[in-house]
């Protein structure tokens, strides 16, 4: 069973995956220090707000873009055999 | 009901519910503002995605994957902070407006929502099949035509559920702009919990707020596909 269930589970999972990860800059509210809180602190630190929220913005892009990545890859891994 | 009243302003809960109340004006004005453009773009960002012209749907289709791809704080923080320390806009008249924690809230939700709407409108557009079209060409439809009294319902009225979804979805995202010093419900209720240290309290009168509009707006959509699907309606005896 498992495999089947996997196989059609995947698009949801990978989506829930990509939208946690960002809600995951939610959490700097908190003072949890992740990418977003410390991009906060060396933006105050250095003030150039902007080179750094940059830099954050492509962190998270690359992120979700090699995670979207992966799942495609394991869709199409489990999805062998049929089609 | 003087002692009513008196009776419930012994309950904090019952004070932060008032109080932030206050912030409701705040919240729907975003709303208001951002989710009419936010339709209106996506619909039109949605036939560029769609379009066989690759100067037009490749920029679009690269807008969306940055915005799908960042966090909408990091979006918001962007426009509020980011926009906001180049020399070049502080001089110009866009300073009037990105000045306001407001307007930064406004523009950012309102990116973030062509983005999403855009894709599902995508998706309802392409479900649109051949003979549909086929069918309003043979009848010597022109291609405005063809959009206003084909394309349009039909896709429509297909995504209405997930465009519903992420409507719920922006009325959450408007807590965001709080970050902003922007005092809407959530910005109110981190003040109330500044102030009181009773962070519980605060927070559960923003949350039955916003459950509260959730609320409406799920009402709402249901109503729109009760409306716009009369084919699916169950026979009423």
């Amino acid at each position: 069973m498992g495999p089947q269930i996997i196989r059609h589970a995947l698009p949801g999972i990978g989506n829930v995956w990509q939208i946690t990860l960002k809600d995951t800059s939610l959490i700097s509210v908190t003072g949890l220090v992740e990418i977003m809180r410390q991009t906060r602190i060396a933006s105050n630190v250095e003030h150039s707000p902007l080179t750094f929220l940059i830099t954050a913005a492509f962190l998270y892009l690359f992120l979700t873009t090699f995670s979207g990545k992966f799942f495609k890859f394991l869709e199409i891994n489990y999805s062998k055999g049929y089609s | 009901m003087q002692n009513l009243l008196s009776y419930l302003n012994e309950f904090l809960i019952f004070r932060n519910f008032v109080e932030v109340i206050g912030g409701l004006d705040n919240t729907l004005l975003l709303l208001i503002i951002s989710l009419p453009i936010g339709f209106v773009l996506s619909l039109i960002f949605a036939l560029g995605r769609v379009s066989t012209n690759k100067f037009i749907s490749k920029p679009i289709a690269s807008y969306i994957f940055v915005i799908r791809g960042t966090p909408l704080l990091v979006q918001i923080y962007l426009i509020y902070f980011g926009l906001g320390s180049i020399e070049f806009i502080r001089e110009s008249f866009l300073w009037y407006l990105l000045r306001e924690p407001f307007w930064c809230g406004v523009l950012a939700l309102t990116l973030n929502t062509v983005a999403y709407g855009s894709e599902i409108f995508r998706g309802g557009i392409q479900s649109v099949t051949k003979g549909q079209i086929e069918s309003g060409l043979s009848l010597g439809f022109n291609k405005i035509d063809l959009l206003r009294k084909i394309i349009f319902p039909i896709a429509l009225r297909k995504v209405l559920p997930s465009y519903g979804n992420e409507l719920i979805l922006m009325v959450k995202a408007t807590s965001l702009v709080s970050l902003t010093t922007y005092m809407e419900m959530t910005g109110i209720a981190r003040k109330i919990m500044a102030k009181t240290f009773a962070p519980v309290e605060a927070f559960i009168a923003a949350g039955l707020l916003y459950l509260f509009l959730n609320f409406l707006m799920v009402q709402f959509v249901k109503y729109l596909e009760w409306k716009y699907n009369p084919h699916l309606r169950l026979e009423q005896y």
